[in-house]
């Protein structure tokens, strides 16, 4: 059995971390696992790869003494956001990566990370064309019926103007 | 947490339902108001064959991946409700801000159908006008919307319906004059949405440049379509005067709400007075207190009115009141200028109530003052 003060998490390929259980307190899918009955000796984490799951258990760790309330809706950009320099490795990771972490972050249900990995992949996203935004996700698994072709008409480009 | 596919299901796009549904979207999530998807569509939904199809897509039997899902990429693998997160950062402001800035959200949405299904319910209120009245701005939202409609139409595939959503178009004449691509553009977009109401803002320019804009006047009368409502701000400009007056008269069979801010020339009075279904007139800076004005002749033809809506005055409002003449006539506006004087208050009251006496069904009367809005007479018949 686990120690009730940490938590083991086993990520897809069998690797195993265990952590102080208040690490993931903001977590609702960790809170809801260990509020739930049955075995607790570790929690599966599916879809996470270790490298991901390092990156967010080193998250949970760096605001483990936070003292904000508990982020209700992530989506919500009239709440305030202040850059946290102590999030700056999250802002400065590879597309693919940033991607992951945004999975995992969902999957684990982490408002907090949840919503620094979207501000940052919509600050990505933004004052891009299409084709721009589609290069950042794996362009070559497009089926061409999935995409619009821009080849021959203007884009929207930022503020409006066009540009070919 | 409202989500799109709440989004889908209270505008009943069904086919956004069936993307939204066919990527993972949780049919349990709760809006602020505890709802469902299911509750809206129950409870918001008259046409029941889209009720349908969204209860049979809830069905997993009938659950199946939709046909252009033939791959698994990587842009495909985010949640719907951890892209609408992503989305919500590309609104600078709060949703249905009325300056809010569409093109990433566009842009976002022509990458994929998913990616539209999910920026489209975003984008409901601002695409319904997506021209705010900004000028800094205008020109190069008015080419770049135009690119977007373009795309649009071409790509059949996703049916993509910005076309159809446009339903406000408003026209800075000043913005347009020297700039033919904006022109161009323009003519283009109210070719391809036939907007329902169009804006006519005039009031910064000069009777040369509106002179020098004849051939974009003609083309914008001729795809006018069917707009039913009007807005003009205007300066009494001769040219101004033939070039709206040229405009009204292309949507006379539609028009039946007109706003007209300054003073309209005689033309412009003359091709309202044409129009025989306006049953709505706000009328601001007219000159109503003269007699036979253009202004006056034309409240007298316009014998289908049942709103008017008349300020801001300061003078003797006799003359325009005599000439509400229509039998419709349900109620009566007016806002007076601080300025007013007792005496023009009184005979106004005296004109209003013998203008109560003449029609049936006129079931409201007010008369405020503008400064705070205060009732300062109020008749509910």
């Amino acid at each position: 059995m686990s120690d009730p003060a940490n938590i083991t998490l086993v990520t897809m390929d069998g690797t195993t971390f265990t952590v102080p259980s208040a690490y993931l307190h903001r977590s609702k899918l960790v809170q809801d696992w260990l509020r739930s009955e049955g075995d607790k000796q570790a929690m599966e984490v599916k879809h996470v790869t270790p490298f991901v799951l390092q990156g967010v258990l080193n998250f949970c760790e760096i605001h483990a003494e936070d003292t904000s309330e508990p982020l209700a809706d992530p989506a919500d950009p009239t709440k305030p956001f202040e850059a946290d320099p102590r999030d700056d490795a999250f802002r400065g990771m590879p597309d693919d990566q940033l991607l992951q972490f945004t999975m995992a972050a969902d999957i684990l249900q982490i408002p907090e990370l949840v919503r620094l990995t979207a501000q940052e992949m919509a600050s990505r996203i933004d004052g891009k064309s299409p084709d721009q935004i589609r290069a950042m996700f794996n362009p070559d698994d497009l089926a061409e019926e999935d995409v619009d072709s821009d080849n021959e008409m203007g884009e929207v480009g930022e503020e409006g103007a066009i540009s070919k | 947490m409202r989500t799109p596919i709440h989004d889908a299901v209270a505008v009943g796009s069904t086919f956004g339902f069936a993307v939204l549904r066919a990527y993972g979207a949780n049919l349990d999530a709760v809006d602020e108001l505890g709802r469902i998807p299911l509750h809206i569509l129950l409870a918001d939904r008259t046409d029941r064959s889209q009720t349908t199809a969204m209860v049979e897509f809830c069905n997993p039997l009938r659950q199946q991946r939709p046909p252009w899902h033939s791959t698994t990429p990587l842009l495909y693998a985010l949640p719907v409700e951890i892209m609408y997160n992503i989305f919500a950062w590309l609104q600078p402001l709060p949703r249905g801000h009325p300056c809010i800035n569409i093109t990433d959200l566009v842009n976002a949405s022509r990458v994929c159908v998913a990616w539209y299904a999910i920026a489209r319910g975003m984008l409901d209120d601002a695409m319904a006008c997506p021209f705010p009245p900004n000028r800094s701005t205008y020109a190069n939202r008015i080419i770049g919307f135009r690119a977007l409609l373009e795309s649009a139409s071409r790509w059949t595939e996703l049916r993509m319906d910005y076309h159809t959503a446009v339903t406000t178009v408003v026209v800075f004449v000043d913005t347009l004059h020297a700039n033919p691509l904006c022109c161009t553009a323009l003519l283009q977009i109210m070719d391809i949405t036939r907007p329902k109401r169009v804006g006519l803002y005039l009031d910064n320019c000069t009777d040369a440049e509106i002179a020098s804009q004849m051939p974009f006047w003609t083309q914008l009368a001729g795809c006018a379509g069917s707009v039913s409502e009007l807005l003009i701000r205007l300066l009494l400009h001769k040219y101004a005067d033939n070039m709206v007056g040229m405009y009204i008269h292309a949507v006379k069979d539609t028009l039946s709400t007109v706003t007209l801010v300054g003073d309209a020339g005689p033309l412009t009075c003359s091709a309202l007075a044409n129009c025989s279904k306006v049953d709505t007139a706000t009328l601001f800076g007219c000159r109503l207190s003269v007699v036979n004005s253009p202004i006056n002749n034309t409240l007298a033809a316009l014998l289908m009115l049942r709103h008017v809506h008349l300020g801001i005055v300061d003078c003797d409002l006799s003359n325009a009141i005599q000439c509400l003449l229509g039998s419709s006539l349900e109620d009566v506006v007016v806002v007076c200028n601080s300025t007013i004087g007792d005496m023009a208050v009184e005979t106004l009251l005296r004109e209003l109530d013998q203008l109560r006496q003449r029609h049936p069904h006129l079931q409201y009367i007010s008369i405020k003052h503008p400064d705070s809005m205060r009732r300062l007479v109020e008749i509910g018949i």
